[in-house]
């Protein structure tokens, strides 16, 4: 046995050590890194030599770093992770429109419109009084004021979400286009700790693409990753697609995806923050849609019976509230001529017009009674109480499949950790055995290197 | 139940199991802190038609609370004035009956001629009669008086009346012309016993004896209904305060938390918050690295 060959042999053993410690090390330092999959060092024995009919050991080599990670549950957490975030951003957009409805508060629409409801009582009671009337116009300001308020904190809100979606579409953009730069630069078979790294940060940044959007990934054998939106590839190898952004005919953002033929919408695949956004704004606008419904319904059916009846002069009554059926929610408003001079309420139900005729205005009260909306289904009030209810029904299933998701996400991540996870104690326990290796190893080397120094002597 | 469970992984349960506790503290102290176990309609979305029923029952109840009060404010005043009506038509009765006796001179039938005329004044202040420039005998037309000076009626001849429920109404503003003009002009009597009187003639005075029965029949038949209206009124008041009062417990019963519950609850999650933190604090000494 060559002396020689031992030193080598000793030599890889602490190769294989020091690699073994590089790899606790580069463990334990991202033990809390997100997203980090922990390595592992595969080591084999060298090849033998045969030499005098005997086999030599030509001691241990490195074979590659092994990246501990489960593909399914990748997947899973990136689909999860859509969902949990769709969920969430959706959540807390309608929750702002939520409490921006102040239910219960003097100033939400249904309270004003009670009061306004309560006015009118107020004000059968002594018709002809102008501090009652002036009183039932101050209500019916403060209802109209109150509407317009969450038109307009919609508008805004709708607005905000234009603009996120579209400003976003570049971050997109660029993080296809980063995952298929990573792509490109992960290569078969390449097992270095450079390319593990690669792979962490390209799965990091599909993770957050999922955040934003919702997207589906297959991973290669040969380590590239093909990330799927809606069904359709958007990063494959190193080619990468692009979101550009658009606006229907109502306003609503259009993300168009880029294709062969041009572009495909894609709008209706987004999930992730974006689609809790756009999700956020169906909601507004179906809440936005309902009350123009009842402001035109109501505005409507309310003018109409107040011009059946007489103001305090016995001239048939004019339009009580008025609004533009552009934006009804908006525009809503007391008109001003009632506002100017408060006689012109129409309470009477004859052109006599005495004081205490309530007529007219008890058919007022009475549309509070009557099922105008949703084709006799709905009084005014619980059209009002609908909408609301609408509202908190969407908020609520937000709260709970973001509660839902994020349990599932919480279970994921724990298997997620169980597989990919650094566990510092096994890690202290590898540098310990890689310890005594090296030490092993390194006595070994002393020896022999004594050895040889004898025999060096004898010469 | 995990093969394999590492360091992070523990620390990361114990910090979502806090955060968890947390988010539980936070939401009992809000509802702790408002008194509501709905803060936001989201938090029971099955409860807002409930809600909003019950809280616009009671502002309809505190409505008709205040119109019945309005009522019987009204309501008293005409009784009143139907009272001092009642003793004018009495009293001019009793001069009718007295008078109408042959045992009175001529004079003393002229100079009882003028009390009677002065009683008619009097009758026409009453049917006048106003409770805050609201003139309870002009019907529907109460912003103007009943009768003018000629004992000519101005008033409606519709009445005005007040809702005291959302199916029930109490007339408030009584037509005069009916009161006082039905089927005896009580105007027109007195007026009648002053020309008698004055013409010192006892057969007319004593015709006018049933006259006047039937004009304070005619007084008391209102004065029954005013007082039926105001026992409406008084018994509406009583019913709308104790339908507030079940109806705000039914209110507190959806929307608010029951305190003592919410506080063990609270203390509950105070110490399991508490252990929480200290075994997060314990679990992260636990690892092999500070034994080294």
């Amino acid at each position: 046995m060559s002396l020689l060959l031992t030193i080598h042999s000793a030599h890889t053993g602490l190769q294989a050590a020091a690699a073994g410690i590089n790899v606790v090390g580069h463990n334990t330092a991202n033990a809390t890194s997100e997203g980090y999959t922990r390595r592992t060092m595969v080591s084999t024995s060298s090849h033998p030599l045969q030499r005098d009919g005997h086999w030599l050991g030509q001691g241990t080599r490195t074979r590659f770093f092994q990246r501990q990670s489960d593909f399914f549950v990748e997947r899973q957490i990136v689909k999860t992770h859509a969902k949990q975030s769709q969920a969430q951003s959706a959540f807390e957009s309608t929750r702002l429109l939520e409490s921006r409805l102040n239910d219960g508060l003097n100033n939400s629409i249904v309270e004003t419109y009670n009061r306004f409801v309560d006015s009118m009582k107020h004000l059968s009671q002594d018709p002809g009084d102008t501090v009652s009337r002036q009183q039932l116009v101050n209500d019916a300001e403060d209802f109209t004021e109150s509407v317009q308020n969450a038109g307009v904190f919609v508008d805004q809100r709708q607005d905000s979400i234009r603009e996120e979606v579209e400003f976003s579409l570049s971050e997109i953009n660029a993080k296809f286009r980063s995952i298929a730069e990573h792509n490109k630069r992960i290569r078969r078979d390449n097992v270095t700790m450079t390319n593990s790294d690669l792979m962490d940060q390209r799965d990091r940044i599909i993770a957050d693409l999922s955040q934003h959007i919702g997207v589906d990934v297959h991973y290669r054998a040969d380590g590239q990753a093909t990330v799927f939106f809606h069904g359709h590839p958007v990063v494959q190898e190193a080619h990468a697609r692009t979101f550009s952004y658009d606006e229907d005919s109502d306003d609503r953002p259009v993300i168009n995806l880029s294709s062969d033929s041009g572009f495909i919408d894609v709008t209706d695949g987004l999930q992730g923050e974006l689609g809790g956004k756009m999700e956020a704004y169906d909601i507004a606008q179906d809440f936005i849609d309902d009350l123009s419904t009842f402001v035109i319904d109501f505005t409507v059916d309310f003018n109409t019976q107040h011009a059946s009846g007489y103001d305090l002069s016995g001239v048939p009554g004019g339009d009580f509230f008025s609004m533009n059926s552009i934006s009804p929610v908006t525009s809503f408003s007391v008109d001003s001529a009632i506002v100017d001079d408060v006689t012109l309420i129409a309470a009477a139900g004859a052109s006599t017009a005495e004081y205490g005729d309530r007529d007219n205005l008890d058919l007022l009260i009475d549309l509070d009674e009557t099922a105008i909306f949703n084709s006799g289904a709905y009084t005014p009030r619980q059209f009002l109480t609908q909408i609301y209810a609408n509202v908190a029904e969407n908020t609520a299933d937000a709260g709970n499949d973001y509660a839902l998701y994020s349990a599932q996400m919480d279970d994921m991540f724990e298997l997620r950790n169980s597989i990919s996870g650094v566990d510092l104690d096994q890690e202290a326990m590898k540098l310990m055995e890689y310890q005594a290796s090296y030490e092993a190893a390194a006595r070994v080397l002393t020896v022999s290197n004594q050895l040889l120094g004898e025999l060096m002597n004898m010469v | 139940m995990l093969i394999r469970s590492t360091f992070h992984s523990r620390i990361q349960y114990m910090s979502n199991t806090t955060m968890k506790t947390g988010t539980d503290l936070a939401k009992v102290n809000q509802q702790i802190s408002t008194g509501k176990k709905i803060v936001n309609l989201s938090d029971a979305p099955w409860a807002t038609s409930e809600l909003h029923l019950l809280r616009r029952g009671i502002q309809d109840q505190q409505h008709y609370e205040d119109a019945s009060n309005r009522s019987m404010s009204l309501l008293s005043t005409t009784e009143y004035a139907l009272t001092s009506a009642i003793e004018i038509a009495d009293r001019a009765r009793m001069l009718s009956v007295q008078l109408g006796t042959d045992t009175y001179s001529a004079e003393e039938r002229a100079s009882a001629a003028q009390e009677v005329l002065f009683m008619k004044e009097h009758l026409l202040d009453v049917a006048n009669t106003e409770f805050h420039g609201r003139y309870v005998f002009s019907g529907a037309a109460y912003d103007t008086a009943a009768y003018d000076s000629t004992f000519a009626y101005t008033g409606s001849t519709s009445s005005s009346e007040i809702d005291i429920s959302s199916t029930r109404s109490v007339e408030v503003g009584y037509v005069g012309s009916n009161v006082f003009q039905g089927s005896v002009d009580l105007f027109q009597t007195i007026d009648d016993l002053a020309t008698a009187l004055a013409a010192d003639d006892g057969a007319a005075i004593r015709d006018l004896i049933d006259e006047f029965d039937d004009g304070l029949d005619q007084l008391d038949v209102v004065r029954t209904e005013v007082g039926t209206n105001s026992k409406r009124a008084i018994d509406m008041i009583d019913l709308t305060q104790s339908l507030q009062v079940e109806l705000q417990g039914r209110l507190n019963s959806v929307e608010n938390v029951d305190i003592a519950s919410a506080l063990t609850e609270f203390s509950l999650l105070q110490t399991q918050y508490e252990i929480n933190l200290q075994l997060t604090t314990k679990t992260r000494t636990f690892n092999l690295f500070s034994r080294m």
